[in-house]
């Protein structure tokens, strides 16, 4: 029987003897690379670093270099970035490692895996972006905002760095694609490598909002721009990682893995401490403020998923699929994020512990009549609104389509 | 030829001033004050931040007082006491000496809170500061190589990504790559180059337009103005109208011109010297004919080029020098003055020529006045002295307090009285008119601007509202134009009631003194007005500062 992942075979071909020593197989890492495990990790200390970051400036306003939530995202930089490095050389420098017939050659003389490289780019980037950052304050101020040039230098790094880990994980899991499973150990580890895949994607998709969030605010849900936005990013993204994942219901699992990690941030660090060290202080806040919450991908995703699984044994052109799920999810997102986002601004119900509504920053003054209202910029007309959401699903389309164009080469990816 | 030189290099002055940035002052960005605060006599020095947000550098000196522990924190005009964030308390970096830095976050008027604690009580001093954009920065050559080398790693790693993504990555485990992957390859890192060019080529276009959004939103522009002489019935006036259409996009982070207030019972305090020699000086107070256009007669000033320089201070506490230059062709022969505190002097042209500037020359000692404790007569036949001066040559960014004596025609000490509600007033010019700065003897900032601060401190509400311009224009002109009328005694109780009482401590005796640190290199002319017997005297000295050794 074909092992599913043949480069743990000690031939290098396909074989039949592990090439993991016994103790290794059988514990918590069932046979896949320690660094799989620490790059998957890293993403996830890059996106809580993020949000937590996002959070302290909301509600204290001055960090160094060396604040908490900067050294959470430096340790997913350096973590991944260390790991990939150290497989790169190990896989150039031992000339017998039975890995190597699985990575990538490249400069003439190193080797390594997509995922490695994706990791390695990603943390350069994440270094290159610091002393530019430090230049830009010096010339141009602090910035306050989220998206600056430096900022999507080290924006590219972090997901550059999740990329890593998903395309790690990928490799990993497309070995087993058409693979018939007999022993329970690769069972599970199948089972593993899905759910790594599922949190991976999940924890990229975290970051691709979080820089986007700000056309995204729970402000805005009544504006067509938001959906332009939701057009642009969502389909692409969901639609590659669902194509390419191996589980049942792959876009509902990431959207929850994007939903609960959005949210846990936001439910746990309301309880510590945190008063404002910068002025002007508008809104004297003496606890963390959460950051938003998120849009409920969930919904929209089950019914990609559905819709995936329904045309999968359908010979259906790629066009015609990318504009039946654009349609699909933009609909259904309207239909669930237009009163979602009016009950997070306007209700009462939500300013509460688990839906943070009543989150503010510290600069905004807490009294403003648009608070809990929708301001007048931010509505429009039915006829205006229409307009935008027809470009909003025409992005969409476009955008879907990338997406299963993107999805078709992940589901190749081996190494 | 020496003249075409003189006239090139004075072209070039009278650019750099045009050019210059005009805060509270002109290129002299720092705050300096002394205080008396309950037993605590302290010298702060503030170094704002160039850049907004950005850090102000903060050093107190303590001269009396048992200081235990100096607290700072920001508080800014727009949301004042309430909106001010926490105190960060200053270091202890040598014995009566404290640093710190206290982060500026919006642009605007705003001030430094200090709180001293020690034995002898908890005291507040509050320094105004502007809190504004002023650098246009470039990015340093080894900056710029080490990030382009990054960048080009980074280029070109992501472009073997790419290539490896469309063949190699896609090989199955142990696969040899068919011949037909080399040009998969090669497509896909066209494919990578293509895109990333586009993307570097946006990402480019978006830093420039984040830097021109700098420039155009956040950069700080001085208010224009343009002045003239007119001359009528042997009367020359000063017309000086201001030109708001420079502001450009900046104007949304300006209050109306309507909020001007009064500064020591003044609207605009204007300071004219004339170049090269800056021997004809004058420190006139024009009336405001409407919210754009001042007005004021002007003194027998001799003809020729001035520089001009215009104080005025908003309800904000936000205090700007506007500058310009005008000329005047002939000396009014009958002059009278529009306003009662209008003085000026004409005196000997400065020692050392402006083409000078910078070069080491023989004549540094050889200046007409200003030699160590030099002395010069007034016009009442007074002398005034420069004492305790530090040196012959002074050390740029150094803080120190020049002091000033009158004595009387017998050499005994003269009484000094109020002039605008202080012990006296000084004006400090650089040669080529590049720096300028109106001091008090409490420190370098605008008293209207402080006073505008303090009552925002003690104000509760966390936001601030402008009144209605007109109507506000309006109480401003009563009030101003009344006070022009009162008695002398009864304007200083009036000047002196209005100012935060407990930071200031008159001493009218017989000595004026000013803290200030000279920004650059160069030499400086310092006029030294006080009031004797109902008299408004000026004493003119001259300086050279050099750039500190350390």
């Amino acid at each position: 029987m074909q092992s599913a992942l043949p480069s743990f075979d000690q031939s290098g071909s396909v074989g039949t003897k592990s090439l993991i020593p016994s103790a290794r197989v059988t514990d918590w890492r069932l046979g896949i690379p320690t660094y799989i495990y620490a790059v998957v990790f890293a993403s996830l200390c890059i996106i809580w670093g993020l949000l937590w970051d996002i959070m302290w400036h909301m509600s204290i306003g001055r960090d160094g270099l060396f604040s908490a939530p900067h050294v959470l995202i430096y340790v997913g930089a350096v973590v991944a970035g260390i790991f990939s490095g150290f497989k790169i050389l190990q896989l150039t420098f031992q000339k017998q490692n039975p890995m190597r017939p699985e990575s990538i050659r490249f400069w003439g003389i190193f080797y390594g895996s997509l995922g490695t490289l994706f990791c390695v780019w990603g943390a350069i980037a994440m270094l290159t972006s610091a002393p530019f950052d430090d230049w830009w304050h010096n010339t141009y101020g602090l910035d306050v905002q989220i998206l600056t040039p430096p900022h999507t230098i080290l924006a590219f790094g972090m997901m550059a760095v999740q990329l890593g880990a998903v395309i790690g994980t990928l490799a990993l899991q497309n070995r087993f694609r058409d693979a018939v499973l007999t022993n329970e150990l690769e069972k599970r580890r199948y089972r593993r490598l899905q759910l790594l895949f599922g949190v991976a994607s999940g924890l990229l998709l975290c970051v691709l909002f979080g820089l986007f969030s700000e056309k995204m605010d729970r402000e805005s849900a009544h504006h067509s721009s938001y959906y332009t936005s939701v057009a642009i990013i969502f389909p692409l993204y969901l639609l590659a990682v669902g194509r390419a994942s191996l589980l049942r219901y792959p876009i509902t699992i990431i959207s929850a893995v994007y939903m609960v990690t959005m949210l846990i941030p936001s439910w746990i660090l309301p309880l510590f401490p945190a008063t404002p060290r910068l002025g002007p202080v508008l809104n004297p806040i003496t606890h963390y403020q959460g950051f938003i919450f998120p849009l409920l991908l969930v919904v929209p995703g089950f019914c990609l998923d559905k819709l995936m699984q329904h045309f999968s044994h359908k010979k259906i052109n790629d066009w015609a699929l990318a504009a039946i799920l654009a349609v699909v999810f933009m609909g259904v997102l309207l239909a669930v994020q237009w009163p979602f986002g009016a009950f997070l601004l306007e209700s009462p119900y939500a300013r509460n512990w688990f839906f943070f509504s009543d989150s503010w920053y510290y600069g905004s003054d807490p009294t403003w009549a648009y608070r809990y209202k929708f301001y007048p910029e931010n509505l429009q007309s039915t006829t205006e609104f229409l307009q935008g959401f027809g470009i909003a699903l025409v992005c969409a389309f476009f955008s879907a389509r990338v997406g299963l164009a993107w999805g078709n080469w992940m589901k190749r990816v081996q190494r | 030829m020496k003249l075409i030189q003189r006239v090139g290099v004075y072209s070039l002055a009278l650019l750099l001033f045009f050019s210059m940035t005009a805060l509270a002052h002109v290129g002299s960005p720092g705050v300096l004050i002394q205080k008396q605060a309950g037993k605590y006599q302290v010298l702060v020095s503030v170094n704002p931040p160039d850049v907004i947000p950005g850090t102000a550098k903060v050093t107190v000196f303590v001269e009396q007082g048992r200081v235990k522990t100096i607290d700072a924190r920001p508080i800014y005009f727009s949301s004042g006491d309430e909106g001010a964030p926490t105190h960060d308390e200053l270091k202890a970096v040598a014995a009566g000496r404290f640093e710190g830095i206290v982060w500026l976050m919006s642009s605007g008027s705003s001030s430094i809170e200090l709180v001293i604690n020690g034995p002898d009580g908890r005291e507040t001093v509050v320094a105004p500061v502007m809190s504004v954009a002023t650098a246009t920065r470039t990015m340093p050559a080894g900056t710029g190589i080490g990030l382009l080398a990054l960048g080009l790693l980074l280029v070109v790693l992501m472009v073997t990504i790419v290539g490896a993504s469309m063949s190699d990555g896609t090989l199955k485990p142990g696969q040899a790559a068919p011949a037909t992957f080399r040009r998969k390859r090669l497509i896909g890192m066209g494919i990578g180059t293509v895109v990333l060019v586009l993307v570097l080529t946006g990402w480019r276009t978006w830093w420039n337009a984040s830097a021109e959004h700098y420039r155009s939103y956040n950069l700080y522009k001085p208010l224009a103005m343009q002045s003239s002489v007119t001359s009528r019935d042997n009367q020359s006036r000063l017309l000086i109208r201001l030109d708001t259409a420079t502001y450009g996009r900046y104007r949304r982070s300006r209050p109306k011109l309507s909020f001007i207030v009064p500064d020591h019972g003044k609207l605009m305090h204007v300071f004219l010297v004339r170049t090269p020699g800056l021997d004809a000086f004058a420190h006139l107070h024009p009336d405001r004919l409407d919210s754009l256009n001042y007005q004021s007669k002007l003194p027998p000033l001799p003809k020729g080029q001035y520089l001009l320089y215009a104080d005025i201070v908003y309800r904000n506490g936000f205090a700007e020098t506007l500058t310009d230059t005008v000329t005047i062709s002939a000396p009014a022969t009958a002059a009278k003055a529009t306003d009662p505190d209008d003085s000026w002097l004409v005196t000997e042209p400065m020692g050392v020529q402006a083409s000078a500037v910078g070069m080491p020359h023989l004549d540094d000692d050889m200046v007409l006045c200003g030699k160590p404790s030099a002395s010069v007569k007034l016009e009442d036949g007074s002398t005034m002295l420069w004492t305790d001066r530090a040196g012959s040559v002074l050390e740029t960014g150094k803080p120190y307090v020049l002091r000033f004596a009158v004595a009387d025609e017998k050499g005994k000490s003269a009484k000094l009285e109020p002039y605008l509600g202080m012990g006296g007033h000084a004006a400090i010019v650089r040669s080529d008119g590049t720096v300028y700065v109106h001091l008090h003897p409490v420190g370098t900032y605008s008293m209207a601007a402080e006073e505008s601060l303090v009552d925002r401190i003690a104000d509760t509400t966390r936001v601030f509202h402008f009144p209605d311009a007109n109507r506000f224009r309006d109480s401003i002109d009563t009030y101003v134009a009344r006070l022009k009328q009162l008695p002398e005694a009864e304007k200083n109780k009036v000047l002196m009631a209005a100012m935060p009482a407990m930071n200031h401590t008159m001493k009218v005796n017989n000595m004026v003194e000013f803290p200030y640190a000279f920004p650059r290199a160069g030499h400086y002319r310092v006029w030294v007005q006080v009031r004797r017997n109902g008299r408004v005297l000026t004493g003119v000295f001259d300086t050279q500062v050099k750039d500190s050794l350390l």
